[in-house]
Order: structure tokens, then C-alpha cells, then sequence
């Protein structure tokens, strides 16, 4: 018989598939992926080298797209020369937006998605490509 | 690495823009923001900022620290601001930073400690630590960082 912590565990796990299934079936074919990074952000390297190439792959796979943009510093992340036109209003729907990296999953002009770490990069976006 | 300690003059001091564990001894004021920790120390000739990081946190050797003068930017040696900054992903801490005064000069203004800190959950963010000296008194003999 299941104690009271397996039992809070196997909630939790059911809570957070529930959670990320609800995500994948939001990134429908059709939605893209944004990525910001800036270029002193030594965490934003090391997803780069270890994460990012599979991560692409896996969402080109799932008809997912996926766009980069690098500001100059995590000093300042919403820079404007970094942010083009067309995706300025996902930056200003953050007005608190610091640091990097970010990740966004975008379907039209709905942000269905935010992660601001690699380790929600990893519970909230990496299901997306598996 | 090139060493930061030598390169900077100036004052010294505290204030706070975040949470605050004030030391024991007067010549002595530590801030901590977002696992960033400043510790400033009084000198005969200006002061002494400690710079380390806890709970794993790590501080961007690329970005490195940028020391502003608030105020009173005159009353230190080297001219303010200035970064000091690594080619190394991040910097060996604690990092000691000397700042002096120039000769006659009386530094009690607010300094700023800017720094880039690499959470360990997988995020980096730039922190800004404001002290305000002219409330720590002065003490008589360099104190080394706590490693």
C-alpha cells in the first residue's frame, strides 16, 4: 500500500504531466519557438552547446519553429536594437522581463508559454521536442 | 585572471537596496542581493569591498563588476565608473576590491557594485548592490577576505 509521501509524489508527477501536456498540446504545428539570450550570459552558452541543437531538431519534427535573439548584455535585455518590429510586443508584454535566458512559446500573437531559466526551459519547453 | 584588486582606487561605505546582515564590528557592513554578497571595510586609505556569491550562485567573469560613484565621484584615485572584467566564464571568489581615496579628499558618498550573478537554477541576471560609506567607521588595519 502507497504511504502518504508516494502518494504526494504521484499527485505532484500527475499535476506537473498534466501541466507540460496541456503545453505540448499548445505548441501546435504552426507556433515557434523564441529564445533570447545575450552574449555575456555564460548559462545561455552552455544550453547553446549542450541543449540546443536537439532541442531545435526535436521542435522542427513537431513542425514547431524556433527564433534566436542575442542582446548584447543581460544588462539590459530588452534592448531595442536586439528586438526587431515584429517581435517587439513579446518584450513588452514583460515589462519585468531581467536577465537571460528567456523562452517563449508563441501561437499568433498569443504567448502560450514563458520560461526565464533553463531549468523551466527543461520542465515547461523541453517536452515540447521530445 | 587578471587580478581586480590592484586596479581600482576609491571609498568606501553602505546603505541598502535589498537585505541587510550588518556586521558585528562597525568598520565592517555586508549587503546581500539575490545571493550576492558585498562586504565593505573601512581603510586608512579609502575602503575595502569583498565581493563573493552564495548558494551556489556564480558572478559572470564577461560582464563583469562595475563600480559607480553616486556620488562625490571626485574623491577617488581612479576615475568612476569603471568594469573590471575576465575573459573566464566567471570570476575565483571572493573578489577583493581596493578603492582609494585621493590625497585630502573625503569620500562619504554611495558607491554601486553592479554585477551579473549566474543562478543555479539556470539564469543570469544583472545585480546592483548600493552602499552608502559614510556610515562605516574607520579602521585601522587592512582586513583580508573571507574565502
Amino acid at each position: 500500500m502507497m504511504n502518504r509521501r508516494e502518494l504526494l509524489i504521484g499527485f505532484g508527477t500527475a499535476l506537473f504531466v498534466g501541466g507540460t501536456s496541456h503545453l505540448v498540446e499548445a505548441a501546435a504545428p504552426g507556433s515557434w519557438v523564441l529564445y533570447v539570450s545575450a552574449a555575456d550570459c555564460r548559462v545561455c552558452r552552455g544550453w547553446e552547446v549542450d541543449h540546443q541543437a536537439a532541442f531545435v531538431h526535436g521542435l522542427q519534427r513537431h513542425g514547431i519553429g524556433f527564433r534566436q535573439i542575442t542582446v548584447t548584455s543581460l544588462r539590459n535585455v530588452r534592448d531595442d536594437a536586439a528586438w526587431t518590429a515584429d517581435l517587439a510586443w513579446i518584450r513588452d508584454t514583460y515589462p519585468n522581463m531581467r536577465g537571460t535566458p528567456w523562452f517563449f512559446l508563441v501561437s499568433g500573437r498569443t504567448i502560450e508559454a514563458a520560461a526565464n531559466s533553463t531549468d523551466l526551459w527543461r520542465m515547461k519547453f523541453a517536452p515540447m521536442a521530445a | 585572471m587578471r587580478r581586480v584588486s590592484r586596479a581600482l582606487c576609491c571609498i568606501a561605505a553602505l546603505s541598502a537596496a535589498g537585505s541587510w546582515a550588518a556586521g558585528a564590528e562597525p568598520d565592517r557592513q555586508n549587503i546581500i542581493i539575490d545571493n550576492v554578497v558585498v562586504e565593505l571595510s573601512a581603510t586608512p586609505e579609502g575602503v575595502t569591498a569583498c565581493v563573493d556569491a552564495v548558494h551556489g550562485t556564480k558572478l559572470s567573469g564577461p560582464y563583469g563588476v562595475a563600480i559607480t560613484a553616486l556620488s562625490g565621484p571626485d574623491a577617488w584615485q581612479e576615475k568612476l565608473p569603471k568594469t573590471v572584467a575576465v575573459e573566464e566564464d566567471y570570476f575565483a571568489l571572493p573578489l577583493r576590491i581596493e578603492l582609494k581615496r585621493r590625497a585630502g579628499a573625503t569620500a562619504d558618498g554611495r558607491l554601486q557594485f553592479e554585477v551579473g550573478a549566474c543562478q543555479p537554477e539556470g539564469m543570469c541576471v544583472p545585480v546592483e548592490l548600493a552602499v552608502d560609506i559614510a556610515t562605516l567607521a574607520p579602521a585601522t588595519k587592512q582586513v583580508p577576505c573571507k574565502g
